[in-house]
């Protein structure tokens, strides 16, 4: 697996140089971010998923907290519902992390050839704290309705509340990040420096 | 020439990203570790979940309450000040890894010898699959067939289906009688393999939740539930939607530059 991974990358890495050498932007982005993506899945998310299910977990606990709503177990990537009449966990996993949103913003935005180097790092600090925040609100606007709803809301808490309240944070991030600069360039055009 | 390399290249590229993304729904982590382990030993189930249970909603909160010199209004807290206690409700656990369910049960001390929490359903998004523990070879658990405190090693078998009364082969469970039978606890695992081969129509790879019921136990059922973002439909959604409005933009650009 490490050799075939290996081999992988660096024909990725070939196709890149060819792809910017024969300027196909397009597919430079593409194939760039695709390919950053899928490596950045089978290279990191085995090492930090874990953390940031708890990090989700511990974050979502103080909310949690104040809102006497819930309780984090965080070690365990767990949020425990407990009122009168139920008792829920929800277990916050690789799917519910938001790693995936994460690494697939992350790789479209270092392929995106509109910002320089040391914006993409401001952006990518502030676009992995805002899908972060993003899917910690998810989780408790979930646990807040499953706590007043029970299970008997749980469909509707998690797969229609909860993901449109993440999607919506996303396009916004996404329409910021991608959309906005585009437009701007389009309406406005390149700025050149004289001696550059 | 240089029109005709793009054009080949297409077809190319494309395949490379189809080759390059299908691998990712193959890809697969399991975010939680392990934490549990029946071995007849609880203290492992401290840091998770629990809550208290009884096969009716008996009150934590006693008006007029005797309690040998006056009359009190008693509420039964636990340790983190929620409502029941050990005293009048048993105190249950269920943890599911993504490959086996857990589950500890302490018996309440009010009823020690009213025991009868051997049966055990789990739900998988409705679809049940239904259990008994049992000592090896078959004998029944209750408080009557064992007085002797001690720590006993159990068999899990499968109930209510063709496969009744087969044993679970890589389930296991600890059975733990206390003095007076006060007390008595258990712990038990069950990989989710097995829950499928009891019934098929259970997806253990996609499933949403996971309940426990034990009908002499509890009133109501423990739930354990994912949350899961469904991060590859939103990535899309996301794309779909920044890039229809560029893509609106910039028709919308040619359209007034023809003009």
């Amino acid at each position: 697996m490490t050799i075939f991974l290996i081999i992988a990358i660096v024909a990725w890495g070939y196709v890149l140089s060819v792809l910017k050498r024969g300027k196909l932007d397009f597919w430079y982005f593409l194939i760039g971010s695709v390919g950053s993506f899928v490596f950045a899945l089978v290279i990191l998310v085995p090492m930090i998923t874990e953390t940031l299910t708890n990090a989700v977990a511990a974050v979502s606990g103080i909310l949690g907290k104040i809102s006497g709503f819930y309780k984090a177990y965080f070690q365990y990537g767990i949020l425990f519902i407990n009122n009168r009449d139920y008792n829920i966990s929800l277990s916050i996993d690789y799917e519910c992390s938001g790693i995936i949103e994460i690494l697939a913003f992350l790789a479209m935005l270092w392929f995106f050839n509109v910002y320089h180097f040391y914006e993409k790092i401001v952006i990518s600090m502030v676009g992995v704290f805002w899908i972060f925040a993003a899917n910690v609100l998810r989780i408790f606007a979930i646990c807040t309705l499953i706590y007043f709803g029970g299970n008997d809301i749980y469909y509707l808490a998690h797969t229609i509340l909860g993901r449109i309240i993440f999607y919506v944070l996303s396009i916004i991030l996404y329409f910021h990040v991608f959309t906005r600069p585009q437009i701007l360039r389009q309406k406005i055009g390149h700025f050149h420096y004289e001696n550059s | 020439m240089n029109n005709t390399i793009r054009k080949l290249m297409t077809p190319i590229l494309m395949s490379m990203v189809i080759v390059f993304i299908l691998p990712i729904n193959a890809l697969k982590v399991q975010a939680e570790s392990n934490p549990i382990a029946i071995d007849g030993y609880y203290d492992d189930w401290s840091n998770l979940p629990y809550s208290w249970e009884m096969n009716y909603d008996n009150p934590y909160i006693i008006e007029n309450f005797w309690d040998g010199t006056s009359n009190i209004t008693k509420k039964y807290l636990d340790a983190n000040g929620n409502p029941y206690n050990i005293e009048i409700r048993h105190k249950m656990s269920m943890y599911c890894d993504g490959t086996n369910v857990y589950l500890h049960i302490t018996c309440c001390t009010q009823y020690p010898d009213a025991f009868q929490g051997a049966d055990y359903q789990f739900f998988v998004d409705g679809q049940m699959a239904a259990y008994c523990m049992t000592f090896p070879g078959g004998g029944a658990i209750s408080t009557y067939s064992v007085s002797a405190p001690g720590v006993y090693s159990t068999e899990i078998r499968n109930r209510a289906t063709s496969i009744s009364n087969t044993v679970v082969p890589s389930a296991t469970g600890m059975y733990t009688v206390n003095p007076g039978n006060v007390n008595n606890e258990f712990e038990m695992k069950i990989p989710l393999a097995e829950l499928k081969k009891q019934n098929p129509n259970i997806n253990i790879d996609h499933f949403n939740t996971i309940e426990f019921f034990t009908p002499n136990l509890m009133y109501r059922r423990i739930v354990n539930s994912g949350v899961s973002t469904a991060p590859y439909s939103g990535i899309l959604l996301c794309i779909v939607i920044v890039g229809g409005v560029l893509l609106f933009m910039n028709m919308r650009e040619k359209k007034g530059s023809k003009i």
